[in-house]
C-alpha cells in the first residue's frame, strides 16, 4: 500500500513507515542512557547519527535514518521549545517517580 | 493537557498557618489543632531537604504548645496529610513525644525534617494532631492550648511546587 504517490516522494509504504517508527521507538529508549533524552545534545547526537546513517545505501538504511531524524528533531524541538510550543510528551512525569499525591 | 509541576521553593508553616485562637484539647485523645489547606496551583511536601557541604539535610521542624497556666502540655504530635473530602489520610510525621521542650524555638530543639515524598495537592490540608498526656498534675479532661502564649509555636518546614497547565 502506498501511503505516498511515488512521483512525490518515492513512495513509502505502510511497513516502511513502522521500521521508522519503531526505530524511532527503539533507537530513543536504547540511547536514553547514554545521551539522555529531549536535550540538545541527544538531538546533537541522533542528528548527526541518522545523517551519517542516511549516507549509507540501501533502504533500511535511509529508513533507519529517517527514524532516528524524527527523534532528533522532537529532542532539539523540545530542548530549545520556541515560545513554549512543544510540551514534553511522555516524559514529563518521570521525574515524579515515587510521589504520591494525596 | 497534564499538569506540569514546575519550581519548588522551601516555605515555613507557623502556628498562625493552623490556628489563630484557643483550641481545647482532650486528654488521652487525639486532638485536631489545626490545618492548612493547599493554596491554588501549588502541590507541599512536608519538610524540606537542604544540600549541606554535600550531605542532605532535613529542616528544622518545632511544636510546643502551652496551656493558659504558661506551662507546657506533653504529648504526642502527628502530621497528616488529607484530601480535601477526608476520603484520604496519610500520617506523615509522628513523634514519641513532643517535639520540643525547650522554651523557644532552636536549631538545637528542632526536629530535622527531610522532604516527604507526599504531596498535598491543591484544596488538600495539611493537618496538625495532638495527643495530650499530661499538663502539671492534670492527665484527664481537657485543656485549651493557649495561642497567646509566645511559647506556644510551631515551625513546620514545607517544599511548595508550583503547578500549572500546559
Amino acid at each position: 500500500m502506498q501511503l505516498i504517490p511515488k512521483n512525490v516522494a518515492g513512495g513509502l509504504s505502510l511497513l516502511d513507515i513502522a521500521e521508522i517508527a519503531v526505530t524511532k521507538l527503539v533507537s530513543e529508549r536504547l540511547l536514553s542512557g547514554f545521551i539522555g533524552n529531549g536535550t540538545v545534545m541527544s538531538g546533537a547526537v541522533k542528528g548527526v547519527g541518522g545523517l551519517a546513517l542516511s549516507q549509507i545505501d540501501g533502504k533500511h538504511a535511509k529508513l533507519i535514518a529517517a527514524g532516528m531524524l524524527v527523534d532528533a528533531v522532537e529532542d532539539l524541538a523540545i530542548s530549545i521549545n520556541p515560545f513554549g510550543l512543544f510540551a514534553r510528551a511522555g516524559t514529563a512525569q518521570n521525574a515524579d517517580a515515587g510521589i504520591l499525591r494525596i | 493537557m497534564p499538569n506540569v509541576v514546575t519550581n519548588k521553593f522551601l516555605k515555613t508553616l507557623s502556628r498562625a498557618d493552623f490556628f489563630t485562637a484557643n483550641v481545647t484539647c482532650t486528654f488521652q485523645k487525639w486532638n485536631l489543632v489545626g490545618e492548612y489547606t493547599v493554596p491554588a496551583q501549588q502541590e507541599i511536601a512536608v519538610g524540606a531537604t537542604e544540600i549541606i557541604n554535600g550531605g542532605a539535610t532535613g529542616s528544622c521542624a518545632y511544636m510546643r504548645f502551652d496551656g493558659t497556666g504558661a506551662a507546657q502540655i506533653t504529648g504526642q504530635i502527628k502530621v497528616m496529610v488529607a484530601d480535601a473530602n477526608d476520603q484520604g489520610q496519610v500520617v506523615v510525621q509522628k513523634s514519641s513525644a513532643e517535639w520540643s521542650a525547650s522554651a523557644t524555638p532552636s536549631r538545637i530543639a528542632s526536629v530535622l525534617l527531610q522532604e516527604d515524598n507526599r504531596r498535598a495537592q491543591q484544596d488538600s490540608k495539611i493537618q496538625i494532631w495532638f495527643y495530650p498526656t499530661a499538663y502539671s498534675t492534670l492527665t484527664t479532661g481537657t485543656i485549651p492550648i493557649d495561642v497567646t502564649d509566645a511559647d506556644t509555636a510551631i515551625t513546620l518546614p514545607v517544599s511548595v511546587y508550583t503547578v500549572r497547565m500546559t
